[in-house]
């Protein structure tokens, strides 16, 4: 299949813009050089983020489960003498609907004005996301559809008619395949073509009423765009405001709704539902005169998913998989751990390094050593389990699987008051809490994201996985680490099902779009593997050294001493732990893997084993995971929830801490003798 | 609050005397669930008797009274319909031809005279005027005694009489070689009726997490016990639903009764069954998710997976949606 006709040497796609998340407010500051804006527009997960990672290099989180993309992301490619910017938009199914993507992505369209609209159809799901062009056509916005997909639609016996498809719609359609890079220029440089052109685009032939009522405040209204008048038909006031740019709002949304209740008592159904049905149906008329469809084959990629959510095995499956998952971060990161820290940084680095400063003021010493201590922990304990891990979580995102598991434990989440969409967030805070939190927005109601957020913050993020495994796999064994889990596990569940029940406000319900079953591609998840770790390396490193050295010269000075005394009833008197676990504990707020970290350092050594016993090091690791959510997290919760209810769930987590902690402590003696 | 021995035999006897349909019943004063009270005149104490029925229960709409004491002999069978003696006694006013004898009698029990009461029960009453809604409704004309007698597994005379019984009350209006129609009032009550079963079958399966058909006849039992305002309250609690778990419309009103359609909740569809969405009964906001989804009056949909208890995934406008219990079952399909 012939599809990209310009190919490389046309497009010089350039690689210097920095992943600029922007709200969609900034980006008219970076419109200032570029020449030309694009937009990519479309369904929730049609392919529009690998479109826009393809062409610009920028890192933009791809997954397959609806709403990747929570803001706005723009990047600069280079095409010809001109430079383009691109905008990558968050997937929404129409320009009604009223959810936080669809607002972002509005409110660009209407205040932003790209020059050139780019709408990303999945071939495969033509006809529902024809709704969407039909909507955008409605705008009057230069467009080029570009038609992605096709290689999936025609494994699933769809065959969409490009050049007629064009024909019918007035604007030109480029068939894509862009996990492959297939057909991607062309859209570019037709894009470009298409800014000039003046275009005839297809319009929707709405019921007669809605029509009549159309024209009525046609007659009333001569001035203002067709949007506007259906939006103020529809009743939705946002979008006429972003329509009509405030002129006579008012007045239009009031005359409206007076032929709206006129109609609808008339005709007795609801504007809304007739005018959805006209869209849906005028999409239904486009597909059967485009696609010609044919008997796929029953394929094994069908059975497979038939088979991740049947009765029985779906829920061994997801078990299977969870434990596999961290079997394999526990080995290969145990592995990659051991290369790095007993081949490497012991040896080479920091015992030279002693050996050289043994002389030095100790001040100075100190801040030397931390910090190169504090790098050996970031680059050398954290990397190999955090990058494994999101390997691992990307597999599951991108094939698709994420969304399977949600269906599959809609039920159980009911019963924390959350429905199954909350799966997906909760995963990944499996990763890591901040974007896992960050992703609750999709989950509809406050009451929900409130639920969410609590529960997310309890789940045992990668770092905590990296004190978990890397204290307790290592020194006590496997079955106690993953018994961690458990435990964890439970005290989530049951705080679920406490807020669930008392928590008050609205449920929603479990709607979400189960995307097809895709192969994971290699280069997808090495890339947001790579991104990942790169955010970690960025963020986390800096953070880890200073800390590590601001920790040396409080050792040196004599102030740690102080500290530790003063919490001494507590550490030691009511946990039973060391000393100096205290410190360490305060750092793991700054990241919770510091924790471990600083442990080591504290103790003088990364042996644990001969500073702890067992006992210690379970509870340890235990109250780590449960007491307060990391800075970063801390930051998002205030971001998403308000400070009231971030220090209420930051109190909270410390009080369960100390809790489990003095229970363990209790109880725990009889299982490690 | 403890129980009396007198009002446990005074319930027991209640009980006992609603339990039968029609029963015999000696004119005697000392029953408690039927008492008469002689009127203070002594005239008519002589001429008239008054007798006041206090039957505590609601659930009689009214009752016959025949005379079945052959010393009245031509009082025999002479029947007293008492129309709407529905919780509040209302005395009853009988002219006794032959004072002398009864008033020598008086004291003794054997005397009195004996009472063939037939209790018409508010529930049977009620029973009818459903199933005649139901048929008027099905046929979108007059119901058939024949159906009714269907309907209710009756002999035809039965019915026959008892629409006699209900036309005499003026609920309902024979019109012969066609059927029975409602009058005004009878539709009125009807519609109540069934907005009434409506309600408690919403609140059975929405909060007391009863399955469909339980309800629906646990509805139907409670129907004729939960009075109006109780009613209103349930309704407002239940946050004023315009649709039943079933999918139909719970306020009707005369204009719009059609037939019912039987429609199938979402959630109770199997999988690899199809049809197409006939009403979607969810929140404003819901809706129009669901709407942008292509979830929506009109469409065809098919079942791709479902899970036991919990939620369901459709095929709906070419690509998949799963959709959670709460939302499914709100969603009504005409199965194909």
């Amino acid at each position: 299949m012939q599809i990209s006709v310009f190919s490389g040497d046309v497009i010089i796609v350039t690689n210097s813009s920095t992943p600029a998340r922007k709200k969609p407010g900034k980006v008219s500051g970076l419109g200032v050089e570029k020449e030309l804006t694009l937009a990519f527009i479309g369904n929730p997960s049609v392919g529009k983020s690998v479109f826009f990672t393809r062409l610009t290099g920028v890192g933009v989180e791809v997954s397959n489960y609806p709403g990747t993309t929570i803001e706005i992301t723009s990047g600069s490619v280079q095409a010809g003498a001109r430079t383009l910017e691109l905008v990558d938009l968050p997937g929404i199914y129409s320009l009604g609907a009223a959810g936080e993507d669809e607002k972002v992505t509005r409110e660009y369209l209407f205040l932003k004005r790209p020059d050139v609209v780019v709408n990303v159809l999945d071939a495969s799901r033509l006809e529902r996301n024809l709704v969407l062009t039909l909507q955008l056509l409605e705008l009057d916005l230069p467009m080029v559809i570009a038609l992605n997909q096709v290689d999936l639609a025609e494994e699933m016996g769809i065959r969409v008619d490009a050049k007629k498809l064009s024909e019918l719609l007035g604007l030109p359609v480029v068939p894509t395949v862009a996990t492959k890079g297939e057909g991607l220029d062309k859209v570019i440089l037709i894009a470009l073509a298409e800014k000039e052109k003046e275009q005839q685009y297809h319009r929707v032939q709405y019921s007669a009423w809605v029509g009549e009522a159309l024209s009525e405040l046609d007659l009333t209204f001569p001035n203002l765009p067709f949007c506007a008048k259906m939006g103020a038909l529809l009743n939705e006031a946002e979008l006429v405001k972003l329509c009509s740019g405030k002129a006579e709002t008012s007045a239009l949304l009031s005359t409206a709704r007076r032929l709206r209740q006129y109609q609808e008592l008339r005709h007795s159904t609801s504007i809304q539902d007739t005018v959805a049905r006209d869209l849906f149906g005028e999409a239904g008329q486009l597909v059967d005169r485009v696609v010609t469809r044919f008997e796929p084959e029953k394929t094994f990629k069908d059975r497979v998913d038939a088979f991740l959510t049947s009765q029985h095995f779906g829920i061994a499956v997801l078990i299977s998989a969870l434990l596999l998952t961290f079997l394999a971060v526990f080995k290969i990161g145990g592995f990659l751990e051991g290369l790095i820290v007993d081949d490497f940084f012991e040896p080479f680095l920091i015992g030279p390094l002693e050996e050289m400063t043994l002389g030095m003021n100790p001040v100075l010493r100190n801040i030397l050593i931390y910090s190169l201590r504090g790098v050996e922990a970031g680059a050398a304990i954290a990397i190999p389990y955090i990058a494994v891990f999101y390997i691992l979580l990307s597999v599951f995102e991108d094939s698709g699987y994420l969304t399977r598991a949600a269906f599959l434990l809609d039920n159980l989440t009911h019963k924390l008051g959350l429905h199954g969409r909350a799966v997906i967030p909760l995963v990944l805070g499996f990763g890591c809490n901040v974007p896992a939190i960050m992703s609750v927005h999709a989950l509809g109601t406050k009451r929900e994201k409130r639920i969410a957020s609590v529960l997310i913050s309890l789940v045992p993020c990668s770092a905590r996985t990296v004190i978990i495994l890397g204290l307790v796999g290592v020194y006590v064994g496997f079955w106690p680490a993953v018994s961690i889990y458990v435990l964890q596990l439970i005290i989530i569940l049951l705080t679920g099902r406490i807020l669930g029940k008392s928590l008050p406000g609205k449920r929603s319900g479990f709607i979400m779009e189960m995307a097809p079953l895709r192969k994971p591609e290699l280069k997808s998840t090495l890339q947001k593997t790579w991104l990942k770790s790169k955010e970690f390396v960025y963020i986390a490193l800096p953070l880890l050294i200073v800390g590590s050295a601001f920790l040396g010269i409080l050792d040196a000075l004599g102030l740690l001493d102080l500290f530790q005394n003063a919490v001494e009833p507590i550490s030691v008197g009511l946990l039973g732990l060391p000393a100096f676990a205290a410190t360490a504990l305060v750092f793991g707020i700054l990241r919770k893997e510091m924790a471990l970290q600083i442990l080591a350092v504290l103790a003088g050594t990364a042996n644990f084993a001969a500073v702890l016993t067992p006992l210690q090091m379970y509870e340890f690791a235990v109250i780590t995971t449960i007491y307060m959510p990391c800075v970063a997290t801390i930051a998002v919760l205030k971001h998403e929830l308000g400070g009231k209810d971030t220090s209420l769930i930051v109190l909270f987590t410390v009080l369960l801490a100390l809790i489990v902690g003095v229970l363990i402590r209790v109880f725990g003696a009889s299982f490690f003798t | 609050m403890k129980y009396s021995g007198k009002a446990r035999k005074k319930e027991a006897l209640e009980r006992q005397a609603l339990g039968k349909e029609r029963g015999f019943y000696s004119l005697h004063p000392f029953q408690p669930h039927l008492s008469f009270k002689r009127s203070s005149l002594p005239v008519s104490l002589l001429f008239r008797m008054s007798f006041t029925f206090k039957i505590s229960s609601s659930i009689i709409s009214g009752l016959q009274i025949h005379f079945l004491n052959p010393n009245f002999g031509f009082f025999l069978n002479y029947p007293l319909t008492v129309i709407k003696q529905i919780g509040k006694p209302k005395p009853i006013y009988l002219g006794l031809p032959n004072p002398l004898n009864y008033y020598n009698c008086f004291h003794s029990i054997a005397f009195f005279p004996l009472l063939r009461v037939d209790l018409m029960y508010a529930e049977r009453v009620e029973e009818y005027l459903e199933t005649i809604l139901y048929l008027i409704m099905k046929n979108q004309g007059p119901a058939k005694t024949t159906q009714i007698a269907e309907e209710l597994n009756v002999s035809p005379p039965s019915v026959t009489e008892m629409i006699k019984k209900l036309s005499a009350q003026g609920l309902v209006e024979y019109i012969p070689y066609k059927g029975v129609e409602f009058t005004y009032e009878g539709a009125k009550q009807a519609l109540k009726l069934k907005r009434k079963q409506q309600v408690l079958e919403t609140f059975l399966t929405e909060i007391l997490d009863f399955d469909r058909k339980a309800a629906h006849n646990e509805a139907c039992e409670l129907e004729h016990a939960v009075s109006d305002t109780v009613l209103e309250k349930l309704y407002e609690y239940l946050g004023k639903p315009d649709y039943c778990p079933d999918g139909n419309p719970i306020n009707l009103d005369r204009c719009s009764i059609g037939p019912e359609i039987s429609l199938v909740p979402l959630d109770e569809m199997k999988e690899g069954a199809s049809g197409t969405i006939f009403r979607v009964a969810l929140s404003k906001e819901t809706k129009k998710r669901l709407n942008s989804l292509g979830l929506l009056p009109g469409e065809k949909l098919e079942i791709k997976r479902k899970q036991k208890q919990g939620s369901i995934s459709v095929n709906v406008v070419g690509s998949e949606v799963a959709l959670g219990k709460e939302v499914a079952k709100r969603i009504f399909v005409n199965p194909l």
